[in-house]
């Protein structure tokens, strides 16, 4: 890990080959080709510009930065949501225009479908790809979030942290690429974060789409990626790419690690610059 | 063994009789002191009204036909409203094709409609579903379409990253996260529904509680006036009360105990 090391595609594709990566997808290899996205509403606001990258089949790539920089904004340029200004997104090698199964999302909060409990939620998914036995694919993937004994409960009955697992459930459910998640423990309690975290990693052994994750959490990125990208702000953009390849991850205690701390501070003072930037435009960052 | 529902259920109807009572000792003063039943007939008379005519079966035939009339022309608003509501909240052409007609109809009472009515389908029951259907139609439809339109786009965006095509779009997400307000949408129409076929009965039917107080009034039998308007508030009351006992079943979500 060193900040500001150029990714060397190459390498790691050698060591996936090689099996040295633990990971080994065929599939969710992301391209953005140097990306710029402006909203007309008002005036001419640039939200985006400059961006290009390569995310690899599997990896656990997180857009970090302070709010306003436009990391929602990248997300739903990845699943389709949002059109670029100019440049083009691929996906496998497909162009995006859409929001299509090759991705799914998990939102912060409140995205699940208030009408239909949670085995539904689930089973939505595979009933719409026309899966041969929805309720019975809905319910292995319960009992890979450790709900299945809440399965006929309607979301509002649930926790805020049950309601993201059916939310993590129901996106795994179609066997996507790509999953993409925008601050998806951001409204959780400190203890329920760090446990979601965890079962974040415990999922993804089994299940390994690429993940491009969002968050304005430094010890949340940290502790889940294999690649940071820093975000600057007004207009957004990479300002720094760390490359982790997970090694934080298992880790009991990171805080007495000197090395994490090391990197922790010197994001932190990065987003900090960047928070500072927002902050002081006109409009104070709305 | 206790029944707390039931016993909830048993105070607030003493309550209800209760507040009733109140306006029901005003009335039977009001009848003393006025003392012509032309004008303000007393509880006692219009109770011997409603007596008579279930006693004769007259009462009971006009019910039954107002009833058809509201529930036939809320039907047809409700087939007709809901279905069109959702498809021009999903789909931007439909919407503008249409909403000019609908802003353009929607002020216009149901009243004003009578005339065309009658000039179409002559007397009866015809302009009478007419005219309820059309009362209905506009709660039904703008409360249907505000809930469309309202969708969460988080919902619209995580059914289309679960392969959802357009129908299962329209009937799992648009029609489904409106449902709360179309079911209040067909509250209100029943209830407008039921306001409006009083006033086609009065102009437009030889039938129903609307044409019993009207040839009742031409004979200057308040008292089976009277009855006919009770009848028409108690009955009215009770559709409310009947719909929200539905809900728990229509929106089962909102109702779900921890
Ligand atoms: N539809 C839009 N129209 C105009 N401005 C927008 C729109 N969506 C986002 N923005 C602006 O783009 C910037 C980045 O937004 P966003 O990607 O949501 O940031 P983040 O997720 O990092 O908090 C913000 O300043 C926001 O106000
Ligand atoms: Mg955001």
């Amino acid at each position: 890990m060193t900040a500001n090391r150029r990714f060397e595609a190459g390498q790691r594709l050698r060591d996936i080959a090689a099996g040295r990566l633990r990971r080994h997808c065929a599939t969710g290899a992301v391209a953005l080709d140097d990306i710029s996205v402006s909203f007309f509403s008002d005036r001419s606001v640039t939200v985006v510009s400059g961006v290009s990258l390569t995310i690899l089949p599997g990896e656990f790539v997180t857009f970090l930065g302070p709010s306003g920089c436009g990391k929602t904004t990248l997300l739903n340029l990845i699943g389709g949501m949002i059109r670029p200004t100019t440049g083009k997104v691929h996906i496998d090698g497909a162009l995006v225009t859409e929001p299509t199964p090759v991705c799914n999302i998990v939102f912060q909060q409140h995205s699940l479908f208030g009408w239909m409990r949670a085995i539904d939620n689930v089973a939505f998914g595979p009933r719409a790809m026309g899966h041969p036995d929805p309720r019975g694919e809905a319910m292995r993937f319960l009992r890979l979030v450790g709900l299945d004994n809440h399965a006929d409960a309607y979301p509002a009955a649930l926790s805020g942290g049950m309601q993201q697992r059916v939310a993590i459930a129901r996106a795994l459910a179609t066997a996507p690429s790509v999953l993409l998640m925008d601050e998806p423990f951001g409204a959780l309690d400190a203890q329920t974060r760090s446990i979601m975290q965890e079962e974040l990693l415990k999922l993804r052994r089994d299940i390994a789409p690429t993940v491009i994750f969002v968050t304005h959490d430094v010890d949340e990125a940290l502790l889940l990626s294999d690649r940071i990208f820093v975000m600057r702000a007004m207009p957004g953009g990479l300002k720094e790419e760390i490359t982790l390849d997970g090694e934080f991850r298992h880790e009991t205690d990171v805080l007495r690690n000197g090395k994490y701390r090391k990197l922790r501070q010197h994001i932190l003072t990065q987003i900090r610059e960047e928070t500072l930037k927002v902050f002081n435009r006109p409009d104070g960052g709305r | 063994m206790k029944h707390p529902a039931f016993l909830a259920f048993l105070v607030s109807l003493l309550w209800f009789l209760f507040g009733l009572s109140g306006p029901l000792l005003v009335w039977w003063l009001a009848a003393e002191g006025v003392a012509n039943p032309v004008l303000l007939p007393a509880p006692n008379q219009v109770a011997a009204s409603v007596l008579e005519l279930f006693g004769d079966g007259s009462l009971a035939t006009d019910i039954m036909a107002s009833l058809r009339r509201v529930f036939t022309g809320f039907f047809i608003a409700s087939t007709l409203a809901v279905p069109l509501a959702l498809l021009m909240a999903c789909f931007l052409p439909l919407r503008r094709l249409f909403l000019p007609l609908v802003t353009v109809l929607r002020p216009i009472p149901p009243i004003a409609w009578i005339p065309l009515a009658i000039l179409w389908f002559g007397l009866g029951d015809k302009p009478s579903y007419f005219i309820t259907a059309l009362a209905a139609f506009f709660p039904i439809f703008l409360n249907a379409f505000a809930g469309a339109a309202d969708v969460d786009p988080r919902h619209v965006y995580a059914a289309r990253f679960l392969g959802a095509g357009r129908w299962r779009m329209v009937r799992h997400i648009y029609l489904m996260s409106a449902l709360p307000h179309i079911w209040t949408g067909l509250r209100i129409g029943l209830g407008q529904s039921w306001m409006a076929v009083v006033t086609a009965e009065l102009i437009a039917a030889q039938s129903g509680l609307g044409y019993m107080i009207q040839a009742n009034r031409i004979n200057l039998e308040t008292r089976h006036v009277l009855t006919g308007m009770i009848v028409i508030g108690v009955l009215g009351a009770l559709m409310t009360t009947a719909l929200g006992w539905c809900e728990k079943f229509i929106l089962p979500w909102k109702h779900q105990r921890q």
